[in-house]
């Protein structure tokens, strides 16, 4: 809106002025709020009430009838006079019927043929979006896990380094456990 | 009001007066669609959409988001169209009551008949499942009345 009004205003104060000089005319006037008497050559200043609301609703409704309703009211006698609505019939075999043809209204299938995507289009295109951000809910869940098990572990730095071989370390780990628990984790009677 | 097509002049000075405040404007309307718009329009197709048939939600997987999609919208389909066969069983019931009454009972009862139980399947497949029903809704509503019925014996008799 903002570039719009400052469009109108430099257009206004540059292009639309008004450069010429206007010589001032005083005179005595007279005020009244009726007809006078004919008689005598004085000014006449007619003190009415105010016909604004008057002319800005006849302006409105000029407006809004040569640029709404004749238009669109021609439009709309002529798409059900001489166009019509359809006949429903049955989908001859072998014939896909495109997505136009399944509307009745002659505007209704200007709508959809010539400004609407169509509605296989439109739910491809959702199920696309829609698995496509399942993926990546996927990713993200495998990635969570796959932290949540390094924090279990704490075997791995990142899943991305890999300086040894965990498994290896998880099996020492595991004989060495499965040891102290065989024969006690006393040393020092060890060195006799 | 009937204008029918023809045949002897009616009597009924009441009902020719009714027609004549009828046809005041009726006859000019009539008038214009028989003579201007009928032989201007145009006569061309318009084809009713029949949509293939997709996995269910039972045949998914359950991580499958494209296949519970479409199962979703063949369920959203199949309610809406089985609950226009309802209505169209209850207009047909409400016209032959309307048309019979006092003795509609009697007279029409197998459209009452046939309305119930069409009534009870939609509740059973449709029924309670709330504002956002999803096609896994409806399977598991159908798997918890199936254990239902293993332990009490057959709900009706449109579930046996």
């Amino acid at each position: 809106m903002m570039p719009w009004t400052a469009c109108r205003y430099f257009i206004e104060k540059t292009l639309l002025i008004n450069r010429k000089q206007v010589t001032c005319i005083t005179q005595h006037v007279k005020f009244s709020i009726s007809e006078p008497l004919r008689g005598g050559d004085q000014r006449i200043f007619r003190l009415t009430p105010s016909r604004f609301q008057w002319h800005k609703f006849k302006d409105m409704f000029h407006l809004y009838a040569m640029v709404g309703l004749i238009p669109v009211g021609a439009i709309i006698f002529y798409s059900n006079v001489y166009i019509g609505p359809a006949q429903l019939t049955v989908t001859p075999p072998n014939y896909c019927p495109k997505h136009w043809e399944y509307h009745r209204h002659p505007i209704s299938r200007f709508i959809a043929r010539y400004i609407h995507n169509s509605p296989q289009q439109e739910y491809e295109k959702f199920l696309h979006f829609i698995d496509e951000e399942k993926q990546k809910a996927k990713l993200r869940a495998l990635e969570k896990q796959v932290l949540s098990k390094m924090a279990e572990r704490h075997d791995y730095k990142s899943y991305y380094y890999r300086p040894v071989y965990n498994k290896y370390i998880r099996i020492n780990k595991k004989i060495g456990d499965s040891l102290i628990m065989e024969m006690g984790d006393d040393h020092d009677g060890d060195q006799d | 009001m009937v204008q029918g097509e023809g045949g002897p002049p009616d009597d009924n000075l009441f009902r020719a007066f009714a027609s004549a405040v009828y046809n005041t404007i009726d006859a000019p309307v009539t008038w214009f669609r028989e003579k201007v718009v009928e032989p201007n329009q145009k006569k061309y197709p318009w084809y009713h959409q029949k949509f293939r048939r997709v996995p269910t939600i039972d045949q998914c997987y359950s991580d499958d988001v494209i296949c519970d999609y479409e199962a979703n919208a063949q369920f959203k389909r199949d309610r809406a169209v089985d609950s226009e066969i309802l209505g169209i069983l209850r207009m047909r019931y409400e016209d032959c009551m309307m048309f019979e009454r006092p003795d509609h009972l009697t007279v029409c009862k197998p459209f009452w008949e046939r309305y119930k139980d069409a009534e009870e399947a939609w509740f059973i497949k449709y029924g309670d499942l709330g504002a956002y029903a999803d096609a896994r809704k409806a399977y598991m509503k159908q798997k918890h009345r199936m254990i239902w019925e293993r332990r009490h014996g057959p709900l009706s008799e449109h579930t046996k």
